[in-house]
């Protein structure tokens, strides 16, 4: 049977829609759209030239009870100027989650959802999450075989048995699986602050390839097409996903900045965190919330 | 699969021409008939439908309605009407054109890009030999709301002069149209247009965004 490449995936930030297999179900893919709450002025049933998308790795799998946010990062479009920023979470990044105390940041997924995922998220940098993407690692394997791999420049040597990622520096070309042991490795320098900015450098990739498989109208509606029978769409309208498929795209991965949280490592009691580094960190979520630009980072 | 050739276009004739010709190298049929009726070539435009698709959440491919598949290939076959067979034709832009267009695409395509959309300043061809007349579309439907939302239409125009076939007019584009009361209506587009003309060939390309 001929294996055909229906299309891939639209992407919010990035990498949101996944690719074909004919007959292949759905893997775990959920595109929700969210209101921001107690966020002046913004007004989420408008379109705006500026659109902020939550991607969520979550850990979901048989066997692990309660699955969490492990890889969260908040993509700012901005569609105007043609350039996207990607704030890189930390997965233990020490937060306040509503109703539920303070805790890890990825412990919100658990709790509540993507809901709650995103609207601790959005208490933290302030960035108003108009959408949320989840994938588990069987649909972010699916997505970048879907692509046809993709081409990442491993910075530094690899070599961890736990997450399978065995790779020499330079650039090389990964299949799903290959792709999902480079960004879950955390045995490097920085462990988990550095793995989530291997995430956003990641998905800057597979924008790239995306692209490269056509970014014009039509093509945007057979990535729909393909989005529609693989991904599970919450609250969203279809227009909504046009124009988000469409201005994504439009994005050259070279305007697309990937940066991660100031953040510094410390513990609660014997538990290891990741600690918010102030004032760094709010300078930051400033610039990045009020136009997807960091113009002073 | 080959393209299909060849949908068509009619130029239509209709009574003789007299007197008009003022220094013209007109036909000498003209000479001889009533001088209180005109032929002239009038303009047509019908274009092959290709294809015509919906897309929609959580629903197989499936055609496109009948009734949005004859208004937006209606749409444009008047768009290139207007903008090229009529110049061509007959030698002056055809009427109706901004109720082709939200009023935003509109503006842009009768001011910044006109030299795109308009095949103005071009000889007149005269009657047309149609090369390709095609168009594909693939519809949008919505999330909440079956309806369509939005249509993307996919056309090619290639036309020679029959005088001279080494004049040649191609367009190609993608035009994003949405529904407005009632109407389909263009509200952003993708063209390209491919003009040779003496044996010289020149490319112009327009493009706006959705949103714009």
């Amino acid at each position: 049977m001929i294996r055909r490449l229906l299309a891939v995936v639209v992407a919010l930030g990035m990498i949101w829609a996944a690719g074909l297999w004919r007959d292949h179900a759905s893997a775990g893919m959920v595109l929700y759209k969210v209101e921001p709450t107690g966020i002046a002025g913004y007004n989420p049933g408008r379109w705006t030239d500026t659109t902020f998308v939550l991607l969520i790795g979550s850990d979901e799998r048989a066997g692990l009870d309660g699955a969490r946010g492990d890889g969260l990062h908040v993509v700012g479009l901005n569609a105007k100027a043609g350039r996207a920023t990607i704030l890189n979470i930390p997965r233990d990044t020490w937060v306040d989650i509503p109703g539920h105390g303070e805790g890890r940041v990825n412990e919100a997924y658990r709790y509540g959802g993507a809901e709650l995922q995103a609207e601790t998220v959005r208490r933290l940098t302030g960035a108003p999450i108009s959408y949320v993407f989840t994938t588990t690692f069987a649909g972010f394997i699916a997505m970048i075989d879907a692509l046809g791999g993709v081409e990442v420049d491993v910075p530094y040597l690899m070599s961890d048995p736990n997450s399978g990622a065995a790779f020499n520096p330079g650039p090389v070309r990964m299949t799903g699986e290959r792709a999902l042991a480079f960004s879950r490795n955390r045995h490097i320098p920085d462990g988990d602050i550095a793995r989530t900015g291997n995430q956003g450098q990641l998905i800057i990739h597979g924008l790239a390839e995306l692209r490269k498989k056509g970014t014009s109208p039509l093509d945007v509606i057979d990535y729909l097409d393909v989005l529609f029978r693989n991904v599970r769409t919450v609250g969203i309208d279809s227009t909504d996903l046009y124009r988000l498929g469409w201005m994504t795209l439009q994005i050259d991965p070279s305007q697309v900045r990937n940066y991660t949280m100031p953040a510094r490592v410390g513990t609660v009691g014997s538990a290891s965190v990741v600690f918010v580094r102030q004032p760094e960190a709010t300078s930051l979520f400033v610039d990045f919330a009020d136009d997807a630009i960091l113009q002073n980072h | 699969m080959p393209p299909t050739r060849l949908a068509a276009i009619a130029v239509a004739f209709a009574l003789a021409v007299s007197g008009c010709s003022g220094g013209d190298d007109d036909d000498d049929a003209t000479d001889d008939t009533d001088t209180s009726s005109t032929e002239f070539e009038r303009a047509s435009v019908e274009l092959e439908v290709t294809r015509a698709h919906l897309v929609s959440p959580h629903q197989a491919r499936r055609d496109l309605d009948a009734a949005t598949r004859d208004a937006v290939t209606g749409v444009v076959e008047d768009l290139l009407l207007v903008t090229s067979a009529t110049p061509l034709v007959e030698g002056k832009t055809g009427g109706g054109f901004a109720d082709l267009f939200t009023a935003d695409a509109g503006a842009r395509a009768a001011n910044t890009d006109r030299a795109a959309i308009f095949d103005e300043g071009v000889p007149r061809f005269g009657e047309l030999t149609t090369e390709t007349a095609t168009v594909a579309m693939t519809g949008l439907a919505g999330s909440m709301d079956p309806a369509t939302e939005l249509v993307i239409a996919t056309f090619r125009w290639d036309v020679r002069s029959a005088e001279r076939p080494k004049d040649r007019i191609v367009r190609e584009g993608q035009l994003h149209l949405v529904p407005d009361d009632g109407d389909w209506k263009i509200g952003a587009y993708t063209i390209v247009v491919t003009r040779t003309v003496d044996e010289s060939t020149t490319t112009t390309t327009a493009t706006t965004e959705p949103d714009e």
